[in-house]
């Protein structure tokens, strides 16, 4: 019996080692739309530093900047709270008494959230999700870039960055500073990651383009590409990828053709 | 100066003038409180619009970017727009479902508070914050919560708002 059990915790070892992506450049990990609690978030990202179960390995640190060329071909505005983004994230080190996973902060390009009085129009934005010491709260901010002037242009790549200059994050868009703010999200340290490409809020709206060009620094070095997971909602979106810099994503099914 | 027109005759046709014939040649003054209420209403309507729940309470506050960035310091350098620019500060609390952008991996913020600033420049929001807190006097007039972020009062006088 012994020898039975001891044969099959070998098996289903083999067997994990067999099914289990391993961490090189282009593995792709198929992942559902989470629709915890309500809303559904899809996805399709290149990552480096993330696990296959996207928790930040802690192989990689001081990562003080990330940079890509973002494209939308297509964003629905149809749904002014139904966001959908092309964008890159970069995960910081999170504060003490901080729960939901990591702290972050994240620049692109959305459709949705900011459509006031004027309006809907896809928008250059940035954002950032972080923990504030000593209040034991968490916050989400969302923001116009600065130099956002009723939104991008679809089929055009726009160069984003985050980078960690002088004690805060800043945003630039090419060599323009467009956002910025203190007191938020820590340092470079441990536990980072990247991730870059789309993420829609329903299954509802159209979203497609790509990242390319990908990059970050970390301990002062310049790493081009993200050769980590490709991680792909398999019912949301298609893509191609071509190199560890690219990635070219689509919905393949948008219900009210406003995309097409 | 198509939109100092524009603001003037809504003036006008709330002073029930029936021509806006004689413009001002003056910078137009503040929109009135009425304007700022429906411009406030809308903001919120489309921030309950986007995040499911049940809201207990909203305010709004109207002050300047420069305000409003000398008021919450780490919002400094956020902010598209000029720090004269005015903007409404709308704050609702209760308990919603957050649909906000999140990396892979990681959850939504809990949100019982939701802060919209609309640039009345502009027409534009440039800014929303999702949080949890305490019910707090700034939008519950009745409430004793301390210490209070995003609190209109430092903002100027909180105008109720309508949440059904």
């Amino acid at each position: 019996m012994r020898v039975l059990k001891s044969l099959s915790v070998a098996g289903i070892a083999v067997l994990i080692a067999v099914i289990t992506p391993m961490a090189s450049a282009s593995a792709e990990v198929s992942i559902s739309c989470d629709s915890t609690p309500a809303y559904p978030h899809c996805y399709a990202i290149r990552t480096v530093g993330l696990s296959s179960s996207a928790v930040p390995t802690g192989a990689l640190s001081s990562v003080s900047s990330a940079t890509g060329w973002v494209r939308a071909d297509c964003q629905d505005t149809t749904y002014a709270n139904e966001i959908s983004t092309s964008e890159i994230w970069l995960i910081t080190p999170n504060h003490s008494g901080f729960s939901l996973g990591s702290e972050w902060v994240e620049v692109g390009i959305t459709s949705g959230p900011f459509s006031g009085t004027s309006g809907t129009f896809l928008d250059f934005y940035w954002a950032r999700g972080y923990h504030v010491a000593g209040s034991q709260t968490d916050y989400y901010n969302e923001y116009l870039t600065t130099d956002d002037s009723f939104g991008a242009t679809l089929g055009t790549n726009y160069i984003f960055s985050v980078k960690y200059v002088s004690g805060s994050w800043r945003i630039y868009h090419g060599t323009n500073l467009v956002g910025s703010g203190t007191g938020t999200n820590l340092a470079p340290g441990s536990n980072q990651a990247v991730q870059s490409g789309a993420e829609s809020a329903s299954t509802n709206t159209g979203n497609s383009g790509a990242v390319s060009h990908l990059g970050y620094v970390t301990n002062g070095t310049t790493v081009t590409g993200l050769s980590g997971y490709i991680f792909r909602s398999v019912q949301a979106y298609t893509y191609s990828s071509g190199s560890t810099q690219d990635l070219t994503f689509s919905t393949p099914v948008t219900p009210d053709g406003y995309c097409h | 100066m198509k939109r100092i027109h524009s603001a003037f005759c809504i003036v006008a046709t709330l002073a029930a003038v029936t021509s806006c014939a004689a413009e001002p040649t003056e910078p137009a003054a503040a929109p009135p409180a009425k304007a700022d209420s429906e411009a406030a209403q809308g903001v919120l309507s489309s921030l309950l619009a986007r995040h499911p729940g049940q809201a207990e309470g909203a305010a709004y506050a109207k002050t300047t970017i420069a305000g409003y960035v000398s008021a919450i310091p780490r919002e400094k350098g956020a902010l598209a727009g000029a720090e004269g620019d005015q903007i409404l500060v709308v704050k609702v609390h209760g308990v919603f479902t957050a649909t906000h952008s999140v990396p892979l991996g990681v959850k939504a913020v809990p949100v019982t508070d939701m802060v919209s600033v609309l640039d009345l420049t502009t027409g534009r929001v440039i800014e929303n914050t999702f949080y949890s807190g305490p019910q707090t006097p700034d939008v519950f007039p009745e409430a004793t919560a301390s210490p209070v972020d995003y609190d209109l009062r430092e903002l100027g006088t909180p105008i109720q708002l309508n949440t059904q």
